[in-house]
């Protein structure tokens, strides 16, 4: 492309449809903005004209060649309602990608933050655990990891099977094992996704795994706190309401370990040692 | 046969017949335009220039978020909050202090030839010359914008910007120690009365210009307990200051408050302020200042309004 990171574009719809309870599926053309990496993501301008603030949504699925991008929303207040009658061929302005995301160039090495690189050991695992919409953060990363950690798995944590994607039947997916926890026991393990992790951890002693999260607050610190017990390297990914989704507002900064970071440009991807879950 | 130096000069001719002369003069800056961003909705340009179509020389002027004499973090989250069609923020100040904001923002910022404004807030009257003693001799800075919305910690932490003589006293002190245009930015949160006193008082202090106006003080707002009101909600609030405001001073006025549209500039323009910022309206459309620019050049040419100045006494009082 060229030398500018952020591209705005009018995107099209190309189908907007819900895929479990109150959670959509928005495809959307004419989004060429260069590479996108995991973790990294997209702003939507407000549907509602009132609305001040930029919307910000997960990458699902990106195709930079065909400017194909895929986003999931769950439909809690004034304009993720005005986006579920978003219909076929209608346009919405949107910019991206934002944030620092996971990178790789052919070694398998993820960034901590924009300045460090942090290589994976041969023999290393990969699990990614995410809950409730947090899988629409971890797709590009199952996508992108899949070629070094053939075999890595993901977690899908959620109250109850009806408000969860069909991750398997999704047409952009790598052969991936996921492994399902509902709170009710509607799908998969019973319980909560951190309990499977920790059963998982159980089943397969000394094995050395590298941890990606994305989630709700709590699910996350747990995960982290998990990880550090274990000594695995843990990255979550973090979600807030943000202003301006570039770094400038500086509404979404937060004391971390290694000083203030704003969660929209130096995150949303984050080494979980860095986070001080208190401060979010 | 007319000689090719000819031709140029005519075609040069007739483009700027074809052109709008958008450029005006603000405390003796001349500014290719009136646009340019709201300080703290801008950081220092670094992230904007990153954005394709978004091209920081074609802005008036670039403002810089608020800085202060120390760094600081800033406040705990929750910070911001939607609002009644605006926002509410509750950042802080988060800056990296005036000694870094000089040895890496400055020399960012200055690359795109159009003038630099920096914007300082003090916690006391020598905090704000400490930082005008700091700025002065840097030759890339064309203006000093004076927060006096901030708390003053030795005045019962009431706003330096509430009250005439303390205000005053803030622009004398930074006027006394540099000789750079000083533009003052006026907080609303004082009634109308004094508002034009305040004005009156810093024009008379040494201020070159006036911008106005600050984010509206609300309380208890989505887990904030003071916060600043931004965007749509304020834009009237704006102008009815600004029109009390231009009653007392001759001083150019940088006008600021809920302006989305090129109509909102032109009421602006109207109430007779000589430039005006974009804050909160850059956050739902990064693009929306180049978008502004090019929109008031069309508007003035399908007009015929050839100068900026026409605007001024276009408004019925």
């Amino acid at each position: 492309m060229d030398d500018f990171k952020i591209q705005a574009c009018q995107a099209r719809v190309r189908s907007n449809k819900e895929d479990a309870k109150n959670i959509f599926r928005l495809e959307l053309e004419g989004c060429k903005m260069g590479i996108a990496k995991p973790g990294q993501f997209v702003c939507l301008a407000p549907l509602d004209h009132s609305s001040a603030m930029a919307r910000p949504f997960s990458i699902f699925f990106y195709d930079m060649f065909a400017g194909f991008l895929v986003i999931y929303y769950k439909a809690v207040g004034k304009n993720t309602e005005l986006m579920k009658s978003l219909q076929a061929g209608q346009s919405i302005k949107l910019w991206g990608p934002l944030g620092n995301g996971i990178s790789s160039d052919g070694i398998p090495r993820l960034p901590g933050d924009l300045h460090k690189d942090i290589p994976v050991p041969e023999g290393v695992a990969a699990w990614l655990i995410c809950g409730g919409m947090g899988f629409a953060s971890l797709n590009l990363a199952i996508r992108e990891l899949n070629q070094f950690f053939p075999r890595s798995v993901l977690f899908y944590g959620g109250k109850t099977k009806s408000e969860m994607v069909s991750l398997d039947k999704d047409p952009y997916r790598v052969n991936q094992e996921i492994i399902v926890a509902t709170e009710d026991g509607t799908a998969g393990y019973t319980g909560l996704v951190t309990d499977l992790f920790v059963q998982k951890i159980l089943e397969n002693p000394g094995k050395k795994i590298l941890v990606i999260t994305c989630g709700p607050k709590p699910m996350m610190a747990k995960v982290a706190e998990i990880c550090e017990g274990q000594e695995f390297d843990c990255y979550v990914i973090l979600e807030t309401i943000m202003a301006c989704g570039i770094g400038v507002c500086l509404g979404c900064s937060i004391k971390t370990t290694a000083g203030m970071k704003r969660i929209c440009h130096d995150g949303p991807v984050f080494d979980a040692k860095e986070v001080i879950w208190d401060e979010i | 046969m007319k000689s090719e130096a000819a031709l140029q000069i005519e075609k040069r001719q007739r483009n700027n017949h074809d052109e709008v002369d958008l450029s005006v003069e603000i405390a003796g800056l001349k500014l290719q335009n009136p646009i340019m961003p709201a300080s703290g909705c801008f950081g220092y340009g670094e992230e904007f220039a990153q954005i394709k179509g978004f091209d920081p020389s074609r802005l008036g002027a670039i403002v810089s978020k608020g800085t202060t004499l120390l760094p600081r973090e800033g406040n705990p989250q929750p910070r911001i909050y939607e609002h009644k069609g605006g926002m509410v923020n509750w950042i802080g100040l988060e800056n990296p202090g005036i000694d870094e904001v000089i040895a890496t923002k400055i020399p960012f910022m200055a690359q795109f030839g159009v003038p630099v404004i920096i914007n300082i807030s003090g916690f006391t009257i020598e905090e704000f010359a400490h930082m005008a003693i700091l700025l002065d001799p840097v030759k890339a800075v064309s203006a000093i914008e004076i927060n006096i919305s901030c708390p003053n910690v030795e005045g019962g932490r009431i706003p330096f910007g509430c009250d005439p003589l303390i205000a005053a006293e803030v622009v004398k002190a930074v006027r006394e120690v540099t000789t750079l245009p000083l533009i003052v930015k006026l907080t609303p949160n004082v009634s109308e009365e004094m508002i034009g006193q305040i004005a009156q008082a810093v024009e008379i202090a040494g201020a070159d210009a006036i911008s106005m106006i600050n984010t509206v003080k609300v309380e208890n707002v989505g887990g904030i307990t003071i916060g600043g009101l931004s965007g749509r909600p304020i834009k009237q609030t704006a102008l009815n200051m600004i029109r009390i405001v231009r009653r007392f001073v001759s001083v150019p006025i940088i006008g600021m408050g809920g302006i989305y549209t090129v109509e909102d500039v032109v009421e602006f323009l109207k109430a007779r302020c000589n430039a005006v910022a974009i804050g909160t309206a850059n956050f739902s459309n990064p693009l929306v200042m180049m978008k502004l620019k090019d929109g008031l050049e069309k508007y003035c040419l399908e007009n015929n309004i050839t100068n900026l100045s026409q605007f001024h006494g276009a408004e019925n009082h």
